[in-house]
């Protein structure tokens, strides 16, 4: 199967060559690429030098779970040309690792960064998650302590969020395990906030954190609104109109890698998504650059829900820029939508 | 007159009614097999989805038997208790009935009430076992309940299949024999009885009527006595599938007549049709002026589409006569009707129609008896809207309006029917058992009461084995109070309701539990209250919503939240807003399903 899929996955890869004239990132991600032998990323990796025009100095980063990372496997990520890790390290503690059915350990996440780092690897990110029952605020703290004592310039924390129908949305139902807790997850991501800063992490997203500017390059494009080319199952591509995207069946995608659902964005949707994504970075909505952006109809409703909003205190505006308080980042999307044509 | 043969069909709900009527209509070449393809007895959508109907209507059938020809009227009656007067002028228009039983569920209770109705018009009873062709059917067991309520002769029972036309044959020439021809004098002054009107969109009214007495001819200018209105008979005729103008119509025979009538109120059932030149001395007995026992405000989701609601109103009032409605505001609501209906099926009925015949989806409130506030200078206030009840300090007594109920059942669920009628503050009148194992049960229950879920929870307690007819006994005085919900410390008119004090602290409870669960939560924490005055009976609280952020949100994850979020800002849009609260419709609904 693996290989019929990187087969599948390079007959993709070649055909939608033209789509862009150059690459700035890559970005293997979505499930745990760390799982494919690494000759197989070094293949893929080759094949989009050839078919594309890649820029010097492009960020190519692996999604990696910590135990798929052996010295020998981070050693060929290494050769192949990845030079950014992201780690889905999750928790430094077993208990929570367990509770999320992880297969490594916090011993496993804390050594990980070590061992890339001796191969070579300069640049991680690693993920956390934080609002998971039973997690009190010291310990989601020590959390981010421990992250900020390794070499990580990158870090993504997300809440924990029990999305409809999952297995562990149905333990909750069953009351196997205990409902996550509205009250509790926004303590620690008031705390995330707060203690971010005194780490060396600044917020230039929702949920992400860089010190010294190492930002993600590669979701920083996906939140300007610039375009992507994304291959595999369920992967998504936008061109800046049209978004495009692949079944998630695997075996549908290896009979036909080149099949595409299409999905044209109407100039509203296209709004209420530029809104959406630029009011969760610190950089905020350009106000100046909407006006290019979108018609007049769309600007005049922009402005007239500026001076409208009901929450007055979720968001400021700054050198031009609209952005959200820190008490408006704890209702990110009630913002976002309240801007929304429908 | 010889000749013809008036009668009506009763039958509990799918016990094979319509089928029945249709292989009738074949059999007697009234209609092909093709035009049959719709049940053809019930035309309105919206009766063949729920099995019921709700209008009578009627046609005529021609047939010929040992030689003779026959002239056949199949009258159709609606089966439910909403409109238990219309039934009651079908059968009035009738000298025979036949009694359809299903054989493989034997007798249901729900048509005894209409079973009686018939006897009281001494109309002649054809028992029918019907479906005969399952095999489920309990052929002798079902013959001896037929015998035991109606004390006939076991071969007076006809076996028959609606599917396969088994015995159809049979029953026509039943009706033949045993219904008796109508009597009636055509030489003297005309005398029809108006069963039915229906609403025509290019014709206007069209009124069903039945001759007692004299011939209505074409063109002669008549007269509905009740109404005291007059008109000329542009059209007259018989109805077969499709209408057949006639020049006259003779005393014993069923026919319409169409007489530039526009709105369905100028005629009402029950009433007699007479000659303007030369009436009959007397109406025909029995003519009531229905009057709507049930009241709610309906409300345009949008108010902006308060003009729409209007005419929409409007047009459903020229065909249906027993909806009233003048206009009212809410706080909550803004513009919006408070209308009458005849029973919470009327009102269901009236949603659904504004629904698929208008495209108006409408919020209703909380629906209402009307009740008699005296003030204590005397004056006499009809409180329709829980708004209008007055101050209890200006107030002297509340009278509530109580009926008579007629509960038939199986023994066995005697006790569990009679927890409910006292649950719902019952007055035990009498108990008669009508055989060994059938009682039949009265007792007088206030209206408000019985107009909620009383129909379904009866249908539980008795597993369907019970049937329900009631009457109006006039006003009784009671202890009413008018209970208010308040959101966020504002009360939200259109949540109040008149309730007995003894079931406020019980409803306000339900009410608050409900509401908790139906508003969505806020960026604030939101008391709800249930308050009879400046006393709080009942109180929840809507915690305030911590945050709403979405944690991952890159490629893919974009335009899926979007799309939510789009969703969800849709959904709000149809929310009412009171003070700082948004609200969705289903709240202002959910309060009709309490439990
Ligand atoms: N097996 C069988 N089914 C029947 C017969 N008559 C009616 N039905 C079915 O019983 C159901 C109710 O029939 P319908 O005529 O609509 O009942 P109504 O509610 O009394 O008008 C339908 O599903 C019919 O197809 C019959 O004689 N035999």
């Amino acid at each position: 199967m693996e290989s019929e899929f990187v087969v599948a996955l390079k007959k993709e890869i070649s055909a939608r060559k033209n789509e862009t004239a150059k690459v700035e990132t890559i970005y293997f991600g979505g499930g745990t690429p760390s799982i494919i032998n690494p000759k197989h990323i070094q293949d893929i990796l080759t094949l989009i030098y050839a078919e594309y025009t890649v820029v010097d100095d492009a960020e190519i980063t692996l999604e990696a779970n910590p135990d798929d990372l052996t010295t020998e496997h981070l050693q060929a990520f290494y050769d192949a040309g990845i030079n950014r890790l992201s780690i889905g390290i999750q928790s430094f503690d077993d208990e929570y690792l367990k509770w999320m059915n992880r297969s490594h350990t916090a011993e496993e996440a804390l050594t990980v960064i070590d061992r890339a780092t001796q191969i070579g690897f300069k640049d991680f990110s690693i993920d956390l998650i934080y609002g998971i029952p039973g997690m009190d605020e010291k310990q989601w703290q020590q959390q981010l302590k421990t992250s900020a004592s390794l070499q990580v310039n990158h870090l993504s924390c997300y809440c924990l969020t029990v999305e409809p129908k999952t297995p562990l949305d149905k333990f909750i139902k069953k009351k196997i395990y205990t409902n996550t807790d509205d009250d509790m997850q926004s303590k620690h991501f008031k705390l995330l906030m707060e203690m971010a800063p005194t780490l060396g992490f600044e917020q230039y997203e929702i949920s992400n954190f860089a010190r010294n500017q190492h930002y993600s390059k590669h979701n920083t494009a996906y939140w300007e609104y610039k375009p992507y080319i994304g291959f595999g199952p369920s992967a998504h591509s936008f061109d800046g109109i049209t978004r495009r995207n692949h079944a998630s069946s695997l075996i549908a995608y290896i009979q036909d890698p080149i099949a595409l659902i299409e999905e044209a964005l109407t100039e509203e949707e296209r709004f209420n998504e530029y809104i959406l994504i630029g009011l969760r970075t610190s950089k905020g909505v350009n106000i100046e650059a909407m006006k290019n952006k979108f018609s007049e109809t769309i600007y005049t409703h922009f402005e007239k829900e500026l001076s409208e909003h009901e929450n007055k205190e979720h968001i400021y505006i700054q050198d031009g820029f609209l952005r959200l308080s820190d008490g408006g980042k704890m209702y990110a999307d009630s913002v976002a939508s309240a801007f929304f044509l429908v | 007159m010889q000749h013809i043969r008036n009668f009506c069909i009763i039958a509990h709900i799918d016990h094979g009614k319509s089928t029945l009527a249709d292989r009738l209509l074949e059999f007697t070449k009234t209609v092909t097999h093709r035009e049959m393809q719709a049940q053809l007895l019930d035309d309105m959508d919206l009766e063949r989805e729920r099995g019921i109907t709700i209008k009578s209507h009627a046609i005529q059938m021609d047939m010929k038997l040992g030689g003779k020809d026959y002239v056949l009227n199949l009258i159709d009656t609606p089966g439910h208790v909403d409109f238990s007067y219309e039934v009651s002028r079908s059968i009035a228009a009738c000298e025979g009935a036949l009694l359809i039983v299903d054989a493989a569920q034997g007798i249901q209770a729900q048509t005894i009430s209409n079973l009686y109705l018939a006897l009281e018009n001494n109309l002649t009873i054809i028992p029918v076992l019907n479906k005969i062709d399952l095999p489920g059917a309990m052929i002798e067991e079902v013959s001896d309940q037929i015998v035991d309520l109606l004390g006939c002769e076991r071969d007076e029972i006809i076996h028959a299949s609606g599917k396969t036309g088994f015995g159809v044959d049979n029953i026509l020439q039943a009706i033949v024999d045993r219904v008796p021809a109508p009597t009636g004098d055509p030489k003297a002054p005309l005398k029809a009885l108006v069963f039915d009107s229906v609403f025509n969109s290019f014709r206007g009214i069209i009124a069903y009527f039945r001759i007692y007495d004299g011939i209505i001819k074409k063109g002669e200018k008549v007269k509905f006595m009740a109404t005291e209105k007059e008109y000329f008979a542009d059209e007259i005729g018989i109805l077969k599938l499709e209408k057949e103008a006639k020049s006259e119509i003779s005393a014993g025979d069923v026919g319409y007549i169409i007489s530039g009538i526009k709105e369905a109120r100028e005629v009402k059932v029950g009433d007699t049709l007479t000659s303007f030149e030369n009436p009959c001395a007397e109406s025909i007995q029995g003519f009531e002026d229905v009057k709507p026992m049930v009241f709610a405000g309906i409300y345009p989701v949008d108010t902006e589409d308060f003009e729409e609601l209007r005419e929409a109103m409007y047009k459903l009032q020229l065909n249906d006569a027993s909806l009233t409605f003048e206009p009212e505001s809410s706080a909550a609501l803004g513009f919006g009707f408070r209308c009458g209906f005849l029973g919470m099926l009327h009102m269901e009925i009236i949603q659904e129609r504004l629904e698929r015949e208008f495209g108006m989806t409408v919020i209703t409130t909380v629906p209402n008896v009307s009740y008699h506030a005296y003030l204590n200078n005397g004056d006499m206030v009809i409180v329709n809207n829980p708004s209008d009840l007055p101050d209890p300090g200006k107030m002297a007594k509340v009278e509530e309006p109580f009926i008579n109920a007629q509960i038939i059942t199986k023994s066995e669920y005697i006790g569990p029917i009679m927890s409910l009628c006292l649950g719902k503050r019952g007055i035990l009148k009498n108990q008669n058992y009508l055989t060994s194992d059938r009682v039949e049960i009265i007792f007088d229950l206030p209206l408000a009461e019985v107009v909620f879920d009383f129909f379904d929870k009866l249908k539980t307690v008795s597993r369907g084995y019970a049937s329900f007819d009631y009457h109006p006994i006039g006003y009784v005085e009671s202890y009413m109070v008018k209970l208010d919900i308040l959101l966020n410390k504002d009360i939200v008119d259109a949540l109040s309701a008149v309730i007995h004090r003894d079931r406020a602290y019980d409803w306000g409870k339900k009410i608050c539990e409900k509401l908790k669960e139906l508003i969505p939560q806020h960026q604030f924490e939101i008391p709800i209250q249930a308050s009879i005055g400046a006393k709080v009976i009942a109180r929840e609280t809507i915690k305030a919503l911590r945050k709403d952020v979405t944690a991952k949100c890159y490629g893919g994850d974009i335009s899926r939240k979007r799309k939510l979020l789009e969703k969800q800002k849709e959904g709000k849009k149809r929310m009412k807003q009171v003070g700082s609260v948004e609200i969705p419709q289903s709240a202002f609904m959910a309060v009709l399903k309490l439990d």
